[in-house]
């Protein structure tokens, strides 16, 4: 479970992330929606622990993401990714996976790099990859530990129409094996297809999180989601 | 756009070589030597480097120096060499040999004596600074550093010799000549040896005028200009 | 440790595969052509301007490479956020810094290696090769593993250029203490006091400064060698548990 209360972060006296409340069970598809600048990635990097809270707490599986055992169960795939220009993406998956207790297996990452379109090019340097490759990179890295909790910022973001038809299907996949799922995006075409949650943010403030279907009511996502905020 | 880039390419070489037929050749001003403590400040410790890099620019204008028969920086430079590596003996050999050349034989001596007390032991400091005692017609004191020359742990055969033999009335030429002959065969500097081949061939040259007065005065006993 | 060992491997990769190496190598070819041309105009002192200039090109270039390469690697780092990939996982801040420096000493101490290869097959062709020469390179990687963890330091709360600059002034006030703290003390004792109390406070690298002592062929007391060490061991630790302390609280 993800469990985030009274979450409040300032920059330069104005809140970025003010007050966010709410939680998240195992095995969910969460979509963190807003426009640009509503504080979508200051809440990620605080869920991860790049950034750290002004006031609040955060629990993931019961701990906090300052703590390293913590982050031994998170991936976290950030928006625009940049990588380490001259290692191959077969390198960088290595180190990545490495980076865990389960250590690194030569069939899993080919596996995997299979899985995410990019397997031709795992002897190719990072600095060659074209942007889709990269968030492709981006996303394998995130799961490539196999952490119970898959962060994902913009992950669709970048890709073409069958990038982004292939990551969806890996991200139900994540569903099904029980993975909790946490992706930010102002992309609400897809989050309506994938997330059986969503929370909506604006301005720094929580202005709805819950079920998908109840918060449309009827509606689609991206038309209640301006009504909804242009209420604001 | 290639011919563009040819066209100019062309301009920036037509411009050089009129460029260079312009140009009228203009003394060239000395680069100001740094006092020793800056350069020791700003030299990241590499003060060994510092000196050998002066030392090879020293070595380079020594040349032109001796063609010209002046020296503009020669002592100054050596100086700077000696604040910055003390323990350096060459660079005050050198000038204990060379200065005198340029009408700087007191120089040559300062330098000398600052190398006895600073530098490693070398034979080559005292050795160099007789002479330049000698060439100040100080007979004692040339004396006094033939003998620590002599004495001094890798001097040549030679160096026992001239010790020995300075001052003792032995032939002031001969003298010279052994004095020379010890330099000349000694040193792996071609300069220093050429200094040493110049004395050498002066003295063979007063010898063969000698000769030639000796034989002019076998010949022609009494000066016919005289009767 | 096994998660330092990965970043340094990952660091040491990324440095060494930024064509740097090639850079190292045709430097160390043309400086070892110009040094025999040095030397060969040297009256007589071919072996002293050999080896003192020598060693003084690679100490030269040795620590261009060290401060541009850690404050660049450590940049790029904040700046294009490769980091993402590191901090978020089951690593602690302290490992990124000290696998990082590991990865960066490295790649340093392999291009002082390779520089120095070159000098050593220089001066066994002319028979002129001396053991001292390895004591003096191996007293400047430690000088070079202080400066990396300085930079490392600077590097976390300091932009690029800001902390390049930094770097420069800790390298000219380390090498020139001495001598600015014995002009000082001509000047009046009070001010060699203050000069004395900075020689402290500030990294003193002249103390890996063996140069002059393999040039003359002096022997070095193992003690000071010892110390040395253990001003570096010491030192850069210090370094990296500052660098540590900041980069904890540094949000990314």
């Amino acid at each position: 479970m993800i469990e985030i209360k009274n979450l409040t972060k300032t920059y330069g006296g104005e809140r970025a992330v003010d007050s966010l409340s709410f939680s998240i069970e195992d095995g969910i598809v969460f979509g963190f929606l807003g426009a640009n600048g509503a504080g979508k990635t200051t809440t990620l990097k605080m869920l991860v622990g790049l950034a750290f809270p002004d006031e609040g707490t955060i629990a993931i599986g019961g701990g906090s993401p300052s703590e390293t055992s913590t982050r031994e169960k998170i991936g976290f795939a950030p928006e625009t990714p940049s990588f380490y220009d001259y290692l191959t993406g077969y390198e960088f998956l290595e180190f990545s996976a490495s980076l865990s207790s389960r250590g690194f297996s030569r069939r899993a990452a080919e596996a995997l790099l299979k899985e995410v379109g990019i397997f031709e090019a795992r002897g190719i340097s990072i600095r060659n990859y074209s942007k889709g490759m990269k968030q492709r990179l981006a996303f394998a890295a995130a799961i490539a530990h196999d952490p119970q909790f898959v962060f994902l910022d913009e992950p669709l973001d970048g890709l073409d129409p069958l990038g982004r038809k292939h990551m969806k299907g890996i991200i139900r996949n994540l569903k099904k094996r029980g993975k909790t799922v946490f992706f930010s995006s102002h992309i609400l075409f897809d989050a309506e297809e994938l997330c059986n949650e969503i929370g909506v943010i604006h301005k720094g403030k929580l202005l709805y999180a819950g079920e998908t279907k109840r918060f449309c009511d009827g509606k689609r996502l991206e038309e209640k989601f301006v009504e909804v905020v242009e209420k604001q | 756009m290639r011919y563009c880039a040819s066209a100019l390419f062309l301009a920036v070489l037509i411009s050089h070589y009129f460029y260079g037929n312009a140009h009228a050749e203009r003394p060239i001003v000395p680069l100001a030597s740094l006092p020793a403590p800056v350069i020791k400040t700003i030299d990241l410790g590499l003060h060994g480097a510092a000196a050998s890099l002066l030392w090879v620019k020293i070595t380079q204008d020594v040349y032109t120096w001796l063609g010209e028969n002046t020296n503009q920086t020669l002592r100054s430079d050596i100086s700077l060499v000696n604040a910055l590596d003390p323990k350096w003996s060459y660079p005050y050999a050198f000038a204990a040999i060379m200065l005198p050349g340029f009408n700087q034989t007191k120089e040559a001596i300062a330098l000398g004596e600052a190398g006895m007390r600073d530098a490693l032991p070398d034979w080559r400091i005292p050795y160099y600074l007789a002479i330049a005692y000698h060439t100040d017609k100080d007979r004692a004191n040339a004396a006094k550093y033939f003998n620590l020359a002599a004495e001094t742990e890798g001097s040549p055969e030679n160096t026992k010799k001239v010790a020995a033999t300075y001052g003792t009335g032995m032939n002031a030429r001969e003298e010279m000549r052994q004095i020379w002959t010890t330099i000349a065969e000694s040193s792996e500097d071609e300069s220093v040896r050429e200094r040493a081949k110049l004395a050498i061939e002066y003295i063979d040259y007063l010898d063969q005028l000698d000769r030639a007065k000796a034989g002019i005065l076998t010949e022609l006993p009494k000066n016919p200009l005289e009767d | 440790m096994k998660n330092i060992f990965l970043i340094a491997k990952n660091t040491f990769r990324e440095t060494i595969r930024d064509r740097i190496l090639y850079g190292v190598l045709a430097f160390a070819i043309i400086f070892i052509v110009i040094l025999f041309f040095l030397s060969d105009a040297s009256l007589g002192e071919e072996r002293r301007v050999f080896t003192s200039v020598g060693l003084g090109g690679i100490y030269l270039f040795g620590t261009c490479i060290t401060i541009f390469l850690s404050a660049a690697m450590i940049a790029k780092e904040l700046d294009k956020k490769t980091l993402y990939f590191v901090v978020p996982r089951a690593v602690s801040r302290e490992q990124v810094i000290v696998g990082k420096f590991m990865g960066l000493l490295a790649s340093v101490a392999l291009s002082i290696f390779i520089l120095s290869l070159a000098y050593f097959a220089a001066l066994s062709a002319r028979a002129w090769f001396a053991w001292e020469n390895i004591l003096a390179l191996a007293l400047q990687i430690l000088e070079s593993a202080l400066l990396v963890g300085i930079i490392i330091f600077l590097s976390t709360f300091l932009r690029p250029m800001l902390a390049v600059l930094a770097s420069i002034v800790v390298l000219y006030a380390g090498h020139s203490m001495t001598t600015l703290a014995a002009m000082a003390e001509r000047m009046s004792p009070s001010l060699g006091d203050l000069a004395l109390l900075f020689s402290y406070v500030f990294p003193n690298l002249e103390k890996f400064n063996m140069r002059n002592d393999v040039i003359y062929g002096f022997p070095v007391p193992s003690a000071e060698i010892v110390f040395a060490f253990l001003y570096a061991a010491f030192g850069t630790a210090l370094a990296l548990l500052l660098a540590s302390l900041v980069f904890k609280k540094k949000e990314l």
